[in-house]
């Protein structure tokens, strides 16, 4: 009895042993080139430039076999944080960096890479919603003021399911100040959501939603984008500053970038990075270089 | 023992390699020992030293400021701290989601103790701790993709991301402590007892009504609040399907209406707040009064375990009647609770202070006049009793009405219960000895009734109104009443069928989720899938390296606490004297064993990630797994060498063996089993989890695996998160993370109930 259990045990560390080492010792070679050593870039923070930097990210990887960038999200207060306290080697940001921020992290280094409407999506299935909304009509929906489509034109009467986003987000900060004015008011039932993607979803899902989320994330196909003031989000439009809610998005390091970061921001911001950006649904500001 | 000191003693007059040997093994055990222990009480200084300012002051916000305040604004100018919203939120998504688990946890466990035949019973039970192995951010996303469904057509917000959909999530996520915790004190109910009472003509129901259920009472009370510890804990599932928005609830259909819970604000905003600013301060402040929200209920649970222990062993009679004199106090203190809860809940709003007081008195009447129906005795004392608790309850409720002060309220709620329940019975015995006292002892039996009673009534008049309220007690009562004229074999088949179909709901549940979750991902899983690096955003490519990540980051946490939890529980166990400070050190190691996850997410993310530097990464994760874990791990090593009789260390000693040989050769290796079961579910939990790695060491996107500890790695349950809750489009690659991620956690799972039941056939102290 003994020595079969005993047996047992032994077995299943053996075999604990053999899993563990198998994958550590077998695949660490795992897609990865012999010779040179690894380099890595890690990046985190707004999950509205998520999608430039890891489509960028693909891109520049594909000449540089040995690096590995290394993404995840947060918002853009994580993006600056994590800057700031050199977490990351970039931090991603969908608004500007506060004034307090620059004294709590004095060695922040701004790079400004496109600029990007927020545009206010409607869920498609809503009947009778209005052909435009103004600022202050926005302001109420998000305020409590407006609980109906009825109220705010809307021909037929449906209940208003406000989508919003985290205290983390830099959409939400420059929603804030653009639309919601200098100190906002949020009703019960604004749902605060992580991600421009958690938005995007329940406004596809939800009857009488309406959610703002990055130009990248208003797909005329599956959402109804709502022309603010008359004025539909276009890169025309952002540029031109006529589509009122409008800003730009950055990339952070925590001291001046150098090296293969300062060289991958510096590919975001030329020609074919500016190509990745515009593909992905944001504005483009030109080929510029640091 | 001594016997072999003093021959340690005699032999050290040369230098003896045994006695050094001894020495030196003693001395890395204690010191082992001292490490794992100071490093858990490292995090409890940690919390306060970091969080301790909300006490005083932060940002000119003072404790009052912080906990009554409405607004959670923490990026506004200038910044709001109310924590409120969090501390309702957190609070009333555990009371909702107990409202939903207990009722159908205790017939669960009543299904498997008493209905189940044996044979049946360790493969129900097996399937119910496999419930309690999926991980928490598989059930957020089985949530969204499923329960937020279910409660929109229910009404609420149109989204359906609310409290109820949390609530039910997190039901499930505690059933299976309360099951087995509950199923555990049923069965300690002597089976002679259980025999007694049927051969004296009861049936299986009025038998467990009458026996069982009145002596597992205790346990069934300890089950439920350590179930409470694992809902206020709860991160991922709330984060995912709770709307995360900070207001007050003010009424009981907002039950419907979305919630922000202390968790789910440390979950969010942890990563983005600058080291030491206020926000930071705030954060940490709200994971003290977490952790102290928790660490009350845990030691609740444990006192009342160790009492059903102690009860168990001893004679059930004996201290009947101290108890009863208890019972009338208890009572008013769990009424007391309910209306502090309820007016905290309602901030002062005079419907909920008059519900208290309606409440608390028709609680007394109903007991009193519910046991006078029973016994059919002492009316005039029944009613003379009524009637005096009546006039306290209309004059309590006249002022309540009049004002709104929640101080005053209390005070009369206080007043009233003393009057009532306990002042009154002296007097009572004193004028009417036998009968009254008769009636007095049967209030004492029937606090619980009342209070289930009141607290239905507490949970109606929140929905809707008093008088709606009223008529369900009434209802509730004649219900009561009526089914004690109904046929016992008729009320037993009801009670049957009642059991039966809450067992189905949990095992029909745990199927609902592994076939969802199957019959979504399979078609994704891929050779491909399993053995590549994810491309565009993780929608397409593979997840080898969230595979390997998760298994470098569990591999590294055991690799850490293994050793070190277990040489803590052998000398906690064979060397460390029974003393206050031993105990002192069992009830941290408990305790933490029951901290919320995302309270180690922080302090890794504080401690190792900013404060020692290692940044995002590995090293990181793994000891913030390791510590999180730790307890566990030493527990269960205590416990399974504290199941070892003294007899066989006694006979090792006394064939000449050292201690330190005792314990090498004897000792440990019959504890291996349960270490090694204890560990194997240590890694399924850590596996699982991802509050603790959120800001310590996951990446989203990675091209190679990791090659050194330094660098930061993707894990399956982060890439389920994200995948879930960033990505658009990123469904099916998310139900695939989540196949692979239960059939790691399953298989994790399935070996460590093997090895129990291996060992439990082969291993038997009392058999030969």
């Amino acid at each position: 009895m003994e020595g079969k259990t005993q047996t047992a045990v032994v077995a299943v560390i053996v075999a604990a042993i053999a899993i563990f080492s198998g994958i550590g010792i077998g695949f660490v070679a795992f897609n990865k080139p012999a010779g040179p050593q690894i380099q890595t870039i890690s990046i985190s923070g707004s999950t509205t430039v998520l999608p430039i930097a890891t489509a960028a990210a693909e891109e520049y990887m594909a000449g540089h076999p040995n690096l590995d960038i290394q993404i995840s999200g947060g918002g853009s207060s994580t993006g600056v944080a994590q800057a700031g306290q050199n977490v990351s080697d970039i931090g991603m940001s969908s608004r500007e960096v506060k004034s307090s921020e620059l004294v709590t992290y004095p060695n922040l280094h701004i790079y400004r890479i496109c600029a990007d409407g927020i545009a206010i999506i409607v869920n498609n299935g809503t009947a009778g919603i209005p052909a435009t909304l103004s600022l202050l009509q926005l302001r109420g929906i998000y305020n409590g003021s407006y609980t109906n489509w009825n109220q705010v034109g809307g021909s037929q009467s449906v209940t208003i399911a406000p989508m919003g986003r985290d205290t983390a987000s830099g959409t939400r900060a420059t929603f804030d100040e653009l639309v919601m004015g200098t100190t906002p008011t949020y009703s019960v039932s604004v749902q605060q959501l992580a991600s421009n993607g958690l938005v995007q979803a329940n406004v596809i899902s939800t009857t009488g939603a309406i959610g703002y989320v990055g130009l990248g994330y208003a797909d005329p196909e599956i959402v109804t984008v709502m022309p603010v003031d008359s004025v539909l989000p276009s890169t025309t439009t952002v540029l031109d500053g006529t589509y009122k809610i409008s800003r730009s998005l950055y990339l952070l390091t925590g001291g001046t970038a150098s090296g293969i970061v300062l060289d991958f921001i510096n590919y975001i911001v030329s020609p074919s990075g500016q190509a990745i950006v515009e593909a992905q649904h944001f504005v483009p500001i030109g080929p510029t270089s640091w | 023992m001594k016997q072999e000191l003093v021959m340690l003693g005699r032999k050290k007059k040369g230098f003896s390699m045994k006695v050094f040997n001894e020495r030196f093994m003693a001395g890395v055990l204690g010191f082992t020992a001292l490490v794992g222990i100071l490093s858990i009480f490292f995090i409890l200084a940690f919390l306060i030293k970091e969080g301790y300012p909300i006490f005083t002051s932060v940002g000119g916000w003072t404790f009052q400021d912080f906990i009554t305040g409405k607004t959670w604004y923490p990026i506004g100018t200038p910044p709001q701290f109310g924590a409120l919203p969090m501390i309702t939120g957190t609070l009333l998504l555990s009371l909702v989601s107990m409202a939903i688990a207990v009722p159908i946890g205790i017939g669960c466990a009543l299904f498997i103790a008493v209905v189940l035949p044996p044979k049946l019973k360790d493969l129900i039970k097996s399937m119910v701790e496999i419930l309690s192995g999926i991980p928490s951010v598989v059930w957020g996303f089985f949530g969204m993709r499923v329960v937020i469904y279910w409660v929109r057509s229910l009404g609420g917000v149109a989204s359906g991301n609310s409290l109820l959909a949390g609530a039910i999530l997190i039901a499930f996520m505690a059933l299976p402590t309360i099951v087995s915790v509950s199923e555990d004190a049923i069965s300690v109910v002597a089976r002679d007892q259980w025999e007694a009472s049927l051969a004296l003509g009861a049936t299986k129901w009025q038998t467990i009504k009458g026996v069982i259920l009145p002596n597992a009472f205790s346990g069934i009370a300890a089950a439920v609040i350590l179930g409470i510890g694992r809902a206020l804990g709860e991160t991922m599932a709330v984060i995912m399907v709770c709307g995360n928005s900070p207001v007050v609830p003010d009424e009981f259909s907002d039950i419907f209406n979305p919630i922000l819970t202390i968790t789910a604000t440390l979950g969010i905003e942890m990563a983005e707040v600058p080291y030491g600013s206020d926000h930071f301060t705030v954060l940490y402040g709200l994971a003290i009064l977490l952790f102290l929200i928790v660490l009350g209920t845990n030691i609740v649970a444990g006192s009342i375990i160790k009492h059903l222990k102690k009860k168990t062993s001893g004679d059930l009679r004996k201290d009947v009647d101290e108890q009863k004199e208890k019972r009338g106090w208890k009572y008013t203190v769990f009424l007391l609770a309910q209306f502090i809860f309820a007016s905290v809940l309602s901030e002062a709003s005079q419907v909920y202070a008059i519900s208290g007081m309606v409440l608390l008195m028709s609680g007394a009447i109903i007991t009193l006049l519910y046991s006078a129906a029973t016994r059919g005795r002492s009316i005039s004392g029944v009613v003379r009793i009524a009637v005096k608790g009546a006039l306290a309850g209309l004059a309590g409720f006249v002022v309540a009405w009049l004002c709104d002060s929640v101080v005053l309220i209390w005070g009369l709620v206080s007043l009233c219960s003393f009057l009532a329940l306990k002042g009154a019975w002296p007097r009572i015995t004193r004028f009417w000895s036998r009968s009254s006292s008769r009636v007095v002892s049967i209030i004492q039996q029937h606090w619980r009734k009342a209070a289930l009673f009141s607290s239905v009534f507490l949970l109606v008049a929140w929905a809707s109104n008093v008088v709606f309220a009223m008529a369900a007690m009434a209802a509730i009562a004649g219900v009561w009443l009526l089914s004690r004229r109904v046929n016992p074999r008729v009320d037993q088949r009801i009670a049957t069928a009642i059991i039966t179909a809450s067992a189905a709901v949990v095992l029909g549940m745990l199927v609902l989720v592994v076939a969802h979750i199957l019959s979504r991902g399979l078609p994704h899983v891929s050779w491909e899938f399993l053995s590549q690096s994810p491309k565009d955003l993780n929608r397409a490519g593979g997840i080898f390296p969230a595979i390997v990540g998760s298994l470098y980051l569990v591999g590294g946490a055991i690799l850490f606490a293994l050793p070190i939890g277990v040489c803590a529980a052998i000398f906690l166990n064979e060397y460390a004297k029974e003393s206050k400070l031993k105990d002192v050190i069992r009830a941290g190691i408990d305790n933490l064993n029951g901290t919320p996850s995302i309270i180690f997410g922080l302090f890794g993310f504080t401690c190792f990630v900013l404060f020692f530097g290692f940044g995002r990464s590995m090293l990181a994760g793994m000891l913030t797994l390791g510590l999180m874990i730790l307890p566990t791990i030493i527990r269960t090593t205590e416990e399974s060498l504290r199941a070892i009789p003294h007899s066989v260390r006694e006979g090792s000693l006394a064939l000449g063996a050292t201690k330190w040989q005792t314990i090498q050769k004897v000792v440990v290796p019959t504890a291996v089993p349960g270490t090694l079961t204890g560990a194997i579910l240590s890694i399924g939990r850590a596996i699982g989890e991802t509050a603790p790695i959120l800001f310590t060491a996951a990446t989203f996107t990675q091209r190679f695996l990791p090659d050194s500890v330094f660098d930061p790695v993707m894990t399956l349950s982060n890439n389920l998160f994200i995948l879930a809750t960033e990505i658009p489009y990123g469904t099916n690659n998310a139900y695939a993370t989540a196949v692979v991620l239960l059939f790691v956690v399953l298989v994790l799972y399935s070996t460590a109930s093997i090895i129990r039941y291996l060992f439990k056939k082969h291993m038997s102290w009392s058999g030969k």
